[in-house]
């Protein structure tokens, strides 16, 4: 007979056996305002999100079954207003893993943890130099099993011009069945960090996308005010990469505001 | 109720950040567990388990009772583990797979997944009050129903887990239901 004490017992005994994580104080926190706008910490964590979001950005890979989509709610606005399947929120947990799956790295460390035959980046614009080199796991939503994942490590370098203005490259494993898109789009934030609208419709900023590839690696670029096409061109050249081509989709639709960024 | 904290730690988590972090880090097994009981996604728990925890940050300065604190806990777990879960069968469109579990006793496991196959309302319902030890009034103002519905699925609960633990967990897994 399966009466209140026994099942009061059981049910306890039942899910207390259950092993429980580690508690992710970071995530935690991060979900409540108050020490989000406080804590230093969360401001570097948000710069490293704000880093995984680029990086899953940077490869926009649509797989048959399995669509490399965003880690963010930005990232999801863009998919949206491109008519692109953005699927849920990423799931926090997976969320928090990118996050601490993202460190910098040197090239040396980087080769041993990525599935590719690591290539750096050569023939950089007079001037640049590396200010950051990370290595970071996109999210990965997944449209069959409708599951959030971390995918395959991906390194990701950021450079400084001598003007201040930045670029970033990002070099990722080669997928023959991948379709890479020939834009970027990005959403402009205002003072606080808020995605600005036009007509209920978000701002997006376009950048030209180019894709090359040294054996099993793929590396990307984005046009923008750190680097012109000609730059990426020159690098990609240095290296001796071969082009990918790029798959043009169409644009947001009905009254959004685009600012193009002029390579 | 088997699980408690110091008193002096809740209190002083209302305005001490270091307390307050003590305090997330001595209750998240327990939120989690909460979370794991009627989500049937471990990833999804965990999700819903760091929601329930930072609602609970948000809240605790305005908790003036500290011995209010479970009742208050527990029904913020299972809130959020009840979102979480009609959020995730919204988005899963198709029979979910069995929820792996890991464990180290063999009766455990068959309560634990015959808890899981019960639809969410009588899941949640069992949870709260046989996990977190709530009343039923309590349990109906987590799940926003009256006190009367939860008894009725705690009855249904019963019946269902009796045929499922004497069936020897043979049956189906359900799909999700609709919320």
């Amino acid at each position: 007979m399966l009466n209140d004490d026994i099942l009061g017992s059981n049910v306890r005994a039942a899910l207390t056996s259950q092993p429980a994580p580690p508690a992710d104080l970071q995530a935690i926190m991060q979900r409540e305002p108050r020490t989000a706008q406080t804590s230093p910490m969360r401001r570097r964590l948000g710069a490293l999100a704000a880093a995984a979001v680029l990086a899953v950005v940077v490869l926009p890979l649509v797989h048959p079954q399995a669509l490399l989509a965003a880690v963010s709610s930005d990232v999801r606005i863009v998919l949206r207003a491109l008519h692109l399947p953005a699927g849920p929120p990423v799931s926090t947990a997976v969320l928090s893993r990118i996050r601490t799956g993202t460190h910098a790295t040197t090239v040396a460390e980087a080769s041993r943890e990525v599935p590719f035959k690591l290539v750096p980046p050569a023939g950089l614009p007079a001037g640049a130099r590396q200010s950051t080199m990370y290595l970071m796991h996109p999210g990965t939503w997944s449209a069959k099993t409708h599951q959030w994942s971390v995918g395959a490590p991906l390194v990701l370098w950021k450079f400084t011009r001598s003007n201040g203005t930045t670029f970033r490259l990002q070099a990722a494993k080669y997928d023959p069945h991948g379709r890479y898109f020939a834009y970027m789009w990005q959403t402009v934030e205002d003072a606080h960090g808020n995605v600005v609208t036009v007509k209920g419709h978000p701002e997006l900023i376009r950048h030209e996308a180019f894709f090359w590839r040294n054996g099993d690696q793929v590396m990307s670029a984005f046009t923008g005010d750190g680097i012109k096409r000609e730059e990426i061109a020159a690098i990609r050249r240095a290296m001796s990469g071969t082009a990918i081509p790029t798959v043009r989709t169409k644009g947001p639709q009905g009254g959004r505001r685009l600012m193009l960024v002029k390579p | 109720m088997n699980f408690s904290v110091e008193r002096s730690l809740i209190e002083r988590a209302r305005g001490d950040r270091e307390a307050l972090n003590d305090l997330i880090e001595r209750i998240w097994p327990e939120v989690y567990r909460v979370c794991i009981g009627i989500v049937r996604d471990r990833m999804a728990a965990e999700d819903a388990a760091q929601e329930a925890c930072a609602s609970i940050a948000r809240g605790i300065p305005s908790l003036h009772e500290a011995g209010a604190f479970y009742g208050w806990m527990y029904r913020i777990a299972g809130r959020c583990a009840v979102d979480a879960e009609k959020t995730r069968c919204r988005n899963v469109h198709q029979p979910e797979r069995d929820v792996p579990i890991v464990d180290d006793t063999a009766a455990s496991i068959d309560l634990h997944a015959a808890i899981l196959k019960l639809p969410l309302a009588p899941r949640a319902a069992v949870v709260l009050t046989y996990f977190a030890g709530l009343r039923s009034s309590e349990v109906a103002a987590a799940l926003h129903v009256p006190s009367p519905t939860v008894r009725f699925h705690l009855m249904l609960a019963r019946r269902r887990l009796r045929e499922l633990l004497s069936a020897g967990l043979t049956g189906t897994q359900e799909a999700c239901e609709r919320a």
